[in-house]
């Protein structure tokens, strides 16, 4: 069972980063954080004291909304992986339509920076399986 | 007009109007309009949680009240949800007169999936529950929610782009 208590915060929030700040300080006697159309509330335990909201002010004051979780953080980078990868092999299939529509006519110049560019695109993804992987 | 249990008659009984409108026409209406509540969300924002134990999504406009003739009471909800971290769960509950309906992890739960090309997940959760046993009297039924781990939204119909959803809950005395 759970209560939850309103609390004001005019900079702005981030639910996941305020509720490890919280859970820091008062422990896990704080659920979470929710925000309703009426505003937002700290979920905590029934059995947290009734002056738990005592607790919260010196947390809420030094909060920034800006500031990632580390869960957060590891998102925002694996979203960026994603996004760099997807330009690359955009990038890499213009490359490749250009190429084989003039195949007979290319240079031994443009046919080593086709190769070259090949072992690039190998070389990135297998550092972004290899990021993936996490080992 | 509340629900009566007839007495059983017998030959020769006399059946006044009273006794008529009491067994009879009082008790149709009643069955034709059972204690019921619902609510449709249509509100100025959406609504989020990081909260890892059970919490009220919304104390006030979905927390249901009915008062029933003693009879078994269906609950349904429906909404949309967004979780936005791969492996995180959605968990749904009820609140019956201030206790959980079910225990541990509740009703139902929602698994985030992550899909191709995105973070974040959309997904559809509905459940229909009977809640037996309760006494003749007045009852209030709450959703309640928490996660495994990062956030859920369910949508509330507040104008969210592509997401402008308008979830529902009711309650009814079946029986």
């Amino acid at each position: 069972m759970t209560r939850q208590i309103s609390i004001d915060i005019p900079q702005g929030v981030n639910l996941e980063a305020l509720r490890a700040e919280l859970r820091a300080v008062v422990g896990d006697m704080v659920a979470g954080v929710s925000r309703s159309p009426g505003g937002i509330a700290v979920v905590v335990e029934d059995s947290a004291p009734p002056d738990i909201a005592n607790q919260f002010d010196a947390v809420i004051a030094a909060h920034d909304p800006a500031q990632l979780t580390l869960e957060q953080q590891a998102q925002a980078d694996a979203d960026a992986a994603r996004a760099e990868l997807l330009a690359v092999l955009d990038a890499t299939l213009t490359l490749y339509d250009n190429a084989l529509g003039d195949w007979d006519n290319l240079t031994l110049a443009q046919l080593k920076a086709l190769q070259k560019r090949q072992i690039q695109v190998q070389q990135f993804l297998l550092r972004y399986l290899r990021r993936g992987l996490n080992l | 007009m509340a629900y009566t249990a007839p007495t059983t008659r017998s030959t020769d009984d006399l059946i006044t109007s009273t006794i008529w409108n009491t067994d009879l026409v009082d008790n149709i209406a009643a069955l034709k309009d059972p204690p019921s509540a619902n609510y449709e969300l249509n509100e100025g924002s959406d609504y989020t949680t990081t909260s890892t134990s059970f919490a009220d999504v919304d104390a006030t406009n979905l927390a249901l009240a009915v008062t029933t003739t003693g009879g078994d009471v269906m609950v349904h909800f429906h909404g949309t949800f967004q979780g936005n971290t791969l492996g995180m769960r959605i968990f749904l509950n009820l609140d019956v007169d201030g206790s959980p309906h079910a225990a541990d992890d509740g009703i139902i739960f929602w698994r985030e999936t992550t899909g191709a090309g995105g973070t974040t997940i959309n997904a559809p959760i509905s459940f229909t529950r009977l809640i037996t046993g309760l006494s003749a009297a007045a009852h209030t039924v709450k959703l309640q929610w928490k996660v495994s781990a990062g956030t859920a939204t369910l949508y509330a119909g507040a104008g969210t782009s592509s997401a402008d959803n308008h979830a529902q809950m009711w309650v009814r005395e079946v029986s």
